[in-house]
């Protein structure tokens, strides 16, 4: 299907937002993720046409920009356009609650990276609401292992996790 | 009495046929993620086994006798339920990595293939020496002059500090500055309450698990505050969860992140579906809905409707019963 600036536009506001979040929960950096997901919807638009599963193509591509990024020896380049930036005022939080919220990032983060790269993949793209398919597109797995991969990558998160936060069940 | 007693009549049929397919044997790790993520396997070709599973006619089929050899064997449901549980907590924990989502633009990306901008990936070709030393002298003097400005406007009896007083005070008249009494919201925190409030960036994300009853109803309502708050309804859909009881009667448990809200309905909810109130404000042009992990609704959401209901019905498929 080819690709108009219209349809363009619609695709990319549909999903940007999730891409965004998938890059953030990856990376870690907020900057980076905005980076990659913008680079992501550039090289779709190139691309000149639609692919058959927009969702997986976009997860992929941001995939692998994100491992080849952090491949290279050089300084990340850093786009001079700033995004129309529109985000509410929060609450500030106690110390206390800044703190934990700060420890809990920490210790998911480093539960996550427990993972092997493909766990990590599969696991954020389920909470990202991808199907099977999708996920199996996107990850390069044969659609029939993806249940099976998902239930032990859950398992070893968790495990990580209550390792890290003493808390959890 | 499972359905397929009902249909294939007379209880033991599915014992005996279990005890013929698998002699001893519980649910393999393939089964159990057929029995946690069910919805997945609405279509056969998406397969609930894998190579080392023994052949058997369908997917389905063997979703069938998972769920009928989970009835019968305490260790694999507890392990079907710990694995629901674990999906549920890793959506929690991974939450806790979400920052605000800003407002993206599609122009922006537009006017940079057009421009040929820096990309990541991409080498730019490289300036003459000339252009980047200007383009440095340039970027130099920016800097010198903001100092300055900071360090004019850090003084008290600064003119330009007098200056930028005086604009703020003739500022729109009509504008009002509303004290933004933003709850105190611990990520991962869950009550069971009828509300629940959020302060949403651009894009928000309502996430439905838990078993229910029905299929959960959401109507969008857009309205003038900061904030986006979602509540239970009662079924007659009139009144807030609770207001003339004194007690939440429909409720359900919530937990927030960056930029979403996670509900989980009560069990043992038998008067129907929960019916809930999204009232969303203007900063919020996305809203996402999830059941059980799955993308169910995306909605560009319309401003300059201030007062305008927009019902938007959450389609529960299979992935909503367990």
């Amino acid at each position: 299907m080819s690709m108009s600036e219209d349809v363009f536009t619609e695709v990319f506001h549909l999903n940007a937002p999730s891409l965004f979040r998938y890059l953030v929960r990856l990376s870690g950096d907020a900057d980076m993720a905005a980076d990659l997901m913008q680079e992501t919807f550039v090289r779709l638009y190139e691309r000149g046409s639609l692919p058959a599963d927009v969702r997986a193509w976009l997860a992929t591509v941001a995939t692998n920009l994100l491992r080849d990024d952090r491949r290279t020896a050089a300084r990340r380049i850093h786009l001079a356009e700033k995004f129309n930036v529109d985000i509410m005022p929060t609450a500030s939080p106690s110390p206390d609650a800044a703190a934990e919220a700060q420890e809990r990032r920490e210790a998911v983060r480093a539960a996550l990276a427990t993972l092997s790269e493909r766990d990590r993949h599969l696991l954020l793209l389920r909470h990202e609401g991808f199907s099977y398919r999708e996920i199996a597109a996107s990850a390069d797995v044969a659609i029939t292992s993806v249940g099976t991969l998902l239930v032990r990558a859950t398992a070893a998160f968790h495990s990580a996790c209550a390792e890290r936060l003493h808390v959890l069940a | 009495m499972s359905s397929l007693d009902d249909s294939l009549g007379g209880p033991g049929w599915q014992s005996n046929l279990i005890r013929r397919l698998r002699p001893a044997q519980h649910l393999s790790d393939s089964e159990v993620a057929a029995l946690t993520y069910g919805s997945e396997l609405g279509d056969p070709s998406a397969g609930a086994i894998d190579s080392t599973t023994p052949s058997l006619p369908t997917a389905l089929t063997t979703l069938a006798l998972a769920r009928a050899h989970a009835d019968t064997c305490d260790a694999c449901r507890q392990r079907v339920r710990d694995a629901r549980a674990r999906d549920d907590a890793s959506a929690m924990l991974l939450s806790a990595l979400d920052v605000p989502t800003p407002a993206f633009d599609a122009a922006a990306v537009l006017a940079r293939v057009r421009t040929n901008g820096p990309r990541i990936g991409h080498t730019p070709p490289q300036q003459p020496a000339r252009v980047r030393r200007s383009r440095q002298y340039a970027i130099a003097a920016s800097f010198l002059f903001a100092l300055i400005g900071v360090t004019a406007l850090a003084f008290p009896g600064s003119p330009l500090r007098m200056m930028l007083a005086r604009f703020g005070r003739t500022s729109d008249p009509d504008s009002a500055t509303h004290t933004i009494h933003t709850p105190r919201i611990r990520p991962g925190a869950t009550e069971t309450m009828s509300s629940v409030a959020i302060v949403p960036a651009a894009h928000l994300t309502i996430e439905f698990r838990g078993s229910a009853g029905g299929l959960p109803v959401l109507t969008v309502r857009y309205c003038d505050t900061s904030l986006a708050s979602l509540r239970v309804m009662q079924p007659d859909m009139h009144r807030p969860a609770g207001t003339e009881s004194g007690q939440a009667e429909h409720s359900a448990r919530f937990a927030v992140s960056a930029d979403r809200i996670m509900v989980t309905q009560d069990a043992g909810h038998d008067s129907g579906p929960l019916a809930y109130e999204l009232a969303v404000p203007d900063s919020t042009r996305l809203l996402s809905v999830m059941a059980h992990g799955k993308v169910v609704n995306v909605q560009p959401l319309h401003h300059g409707q201030r007062g305008g209901t927009d019902r938007c019905d959450v389609p529960m498929t299979v992935a909503w019963t367990r």
